[in-house]
């Protein structure tokens, strides 16, 4: 059973519990992971007969900003 | 010694109760996909079944006996299990011993709802990503109350007409954000409908298609064990008991002892799968918020 705490926070130096704690994810692996992820999608709906489904969401633009969810 | 007559003490010599036997859970997410599709739970990897690709041809003429032989077809379908999906956890012993609720039961029973509501998620995003059918709607989408009923209307016509079609069952799948359009809708029809509405916070059938209400957020764009689904703002209409859903041998709960920790590993976990089949994906449709 993994229990959840909350980190303790030194009252005295507010701006040092703020900071962050681990940089930040690097921009440029998650756009290369949502290139790969879609070029799988393509492909799936290729196998599944729906690539003209997915081609009009592409050219709707729906793939143009990676969703906040997508991780 | 604790202070009495302030709000922040506490005493174990005032009186706590525990609200309930079983620790807290959040709110269950509604399940929908085993009453949209057969669920197959037999012991198999992959289901097969075949159907005719090329239909035989009728030629109507005027009577003279003769004919010429046309060639008729057989393609193979399938469904193939590929993906499963596993919850883990660990009670150590003295966990389990000291703790006021019975955790084993309570984290299985957890345990045993996320494995349920992931199979759920997996099956909804299947179908939708192998639906054939397309429908776009009028602006606003399912939260304009005005577009409910031409919507519901264009989706029947997809399947009308078909021996498996508007008398089988349709089905609409919607997302949390979009009820209040259905809700306004049922609201200002009037007398029964609207009473109906109010009273059960939903109305479910509107127009003979039964309509399913998830979470929003259901519906991904995200890759799930093998399949990448794109179907984040879209929403599933179909034809229910056509599509399979399989879960071979349903799902399993084990605890083992292991190596270097008191207690037990606890994992709950079942395998999926699901399938429109090739000959019905036109009469499921993936609908786009517009």
């Amino acid at each position: 059973m993994a229990k959840t705490k909350e980190a303790p926070v030194d009252e005295t130096n507010l701006d040092a519990a703020t900071e962050p704690v681990a940089a930040p994810k690097v921009d440029g692996d998650r756009k290369a992971r949502w290139a790969q992820f879609l070029a799988q999608a393509e492909a799936q709906a290729s196998e599944r007969g729906t690539s003209e489904i997915f081609a009009a969401q592409k050219a709707r633009g729906e793939f143009d900003t990676i969703p906040d969810s997508f991780i | 010694m604790a202070t009495f007559n302030t709000q922040n003490s506490v005493s174990f010599a005032l009186r706590h109760k525990y609200f309930q036997a079983s620790l807290q859970q959040a709110i269950r997410n509604q399940l929908v996909s085993s009453d949209i599709t057969k669920v197959d739970t037999s012991n198999l990897k992959t289901i097969e079944n075949p159907y005719i690709s090329t239909d035989g041809t009728a030629t109507t003429q005027a009577v003279a006996g003769t004919y010429s032989v046309s060639a008729m077809a057989t393609t193979e379908d399938s469904l193939k299990v590929t993906d499963e999906i596993i919850v883990p956890t660990h009670i150590f012993d003295f966990e389990a011993k000291t703790a006021n609720f019975d955790l084993f039961a309570d984290f299985l029973d957890n345990m045993s709802y996320q494995v349920r509501y992931n199979w759920d998620k997996y099956v909804l995003n299947a179908l939708l990503s192998q639906a054939t059918g397309t429908y776009t709607t009028p602006a606003g989408g399912f939260t304009t109350p005005a577009n409910i009923q031409k919507i519901i209307g264009d989706l029947l016509g997809k399947v009308a007409g078909y021996a498996n079609g508007i008398g089988n069952n349709p089905f609409l799948v919607v997302e949390s954000t979009d009820v209040t359009g259905f809700i306004q809708m049922a609201m200002s029809s009037g007398f029964n409908y609207a009473d109906a509405a109010l009273n059960n916070g939903f109305a479910g059938n509107i127009g003979g298609v039964d309509v399913y209400v998830i979470r929003g957020g259901t519906f991904v764009t995200a890759s799930m064990g093998s399949q990448s689904f794109t179907n984040s703002g879209h929403r599933l209409f179909g034809l229910k008991g056509l599509a399979v859903s399989a879960n071979p041998g349903g799902f399993t709960y084990d605890e083992k002892m292991v190596s270097g920790k008191t207690g037990r590993e606890v994992v709950a976990y079942g395998y999926v799968g699901a399938k429109i089949w090739a000959v019905h994906a036109g009469l499921f449709v993936n609908i786009t918020l517009a």
